[in-house]
């Protein structure tokens, strides 16, 4: 056997595992290998971490074993005492204000879901409520602008005093 | 001798046995007194919340109680026992979103993991400071690796004994006792890395 081998006993050896006739030649490999040694005292190394602490067995609530019988001879099969929810203890009432309360949750989401399009841009195209001239309805009113300020360039307009109307610039 | 405790404990424990399915109550509850610090202390092992843990107990017992005809004494007391309270216990941490004992090995965590160079206690450690630290270290690890490092280094059960109560083959424990090891050490030198220095 190669010490890989010897290895993977190793852990059995520690636990008290092996037969004798694994265990013989384990021994025998570990007193000429320092490295197999090595693995078996950190088995045992690992294994101090687990010593009981004594207290932990007399830490019993008081009249445990007493209700425990009574309960048992009143016919108490104990399924139900364990909660199956992540809560220490739910009762039924509070499981079902939970279940509703989840409801009504995704209720509100859906609706807010909803109720966020409406009044919105549908499709491709923006669809404005405003009252907005067309293109041809600023053209045309450029073209008004432009004439009145090619006239006053030309010359003052009848009737008023020259700068008093001064023609505004439009377009770029 | 150790044997004759052993014998006089399982005929105690098939009095007792017979005589609460004739319906005697006292000797169930006597049943009860014999095992529960057992039970309380394995069921601390794997949640520290008090209602939880008499939940769990209490649970065992009565399911125990329910099932009591079909106890053949083939094995002790204790060992059948044992085996509901670790399937109650590791039932509620499944119900409760923690990780599941699987029934496949997670492929990634063994890579060269090893106990080699595994840290120690200090001496100045007391024994409730190391229980601490140890308590502290299983809780982080997942429950198929928690379990089967409680049944062997708390309860000191046999491979053969894990692999019935779990119902896994002995090479799957020694598999996962190997992983458990290794991911404890990890975790130890993780979580307490002066363990680490010495």
């Amino acid at each position: 056997m190669i010490c890989k081998e010897y290895r993977a006993l190793i852990s059995g050896y520690a636990d008290d595992e092996l037969s004798e006739a694994q265990a013989a030649p384990l021994r025998q490999h570990m007193i000429d290998c320092q490295a197999c040694r090595k693995v078996l005292a950190g088995e045992v190394a690992l294994k101090r971490w687990f010593e009981p602490e004594p207290e932990l067995l007399a830490a019993v609530p008081s009249g445990f074993a007493e209700r425990v019988a009574r309960r048992a001879f009143d016919g108490d099969t104990g399924e139900a005492l364990v909660p199956a929810g992540g809560s220490d203890h739910e009762t039924p009432l509070l499981q079902f204000v939970l279940r509703l309360t989840a409801a009504a949750a995704v209720l509100l989401l859906v609706a807010s879901a909803l109720m966020r399009n409406v009044g919105l841009p549908a499709g491709d195209h923006l669809r404005a409520e405003l009252n907005v001239p067309t293109n041809e309805e600023i053209i045309e009113q450029l073209e008004i602008l432009n004439r009145e300020a090619a006239v006053e360039s030309a010359g003052p307009a009848e009737g008023l005093e020259p700068g008093s109307r001064t023609p505004r610039k439009v377009g770029p | 001798m150790g044997s004759l405790v052993m014998n006089t404990a399982r005929s105690v424990d098939a009095r007792l046995v017979q005589e609460s399915l004739a319906g005697n109550q006292a000797s169930f509850q006597d049943l009860v007194e014999r095992y529960q610090g057992r039970l309380f202390a394995l069921t601390r092992r794997y949640t520290k919340n008090p209602v939880d843990i008499e939940d769990i107990v209490q649970d065992t017992f009565l399911k125990a109680f329910r099932r009591l005809d079909s106890f053949d004494h083939r094995s002790s007391f204790y060992t059948w026992i044992y085996r509901i309270a670790t399937n109650t216990i590791l039932d509620v941490l499944k119900r409760r979103g923690r990780s599941p004992v699987q029934t496949t090995e997670d492929p990634e965590i063994l890579g060269d993991a090893s106990v080699f160079d595994a840290p120690t206690p200090s001496a100045e450690l007391e024994a409730r400071e190391i229980s601490e630290i140890t308590q502290e270290v299983l809780s982080h690890l997942p429950d198929i690796f928690r379990c089967v490092l409680v049944m062997r280094e708390y309860d000191e059960m046999a491979y053969q004994e894990i692999a019935d109560t779990l119902g896994i083959s002995i090479g799957t424990v020694e598999s996962r006792l190997f992983r458990a090891r290794a991911r404890f050490k990890d975790k130890l030198l993780s979580l307490y890395p002066e363990y680490g220095e010495r």
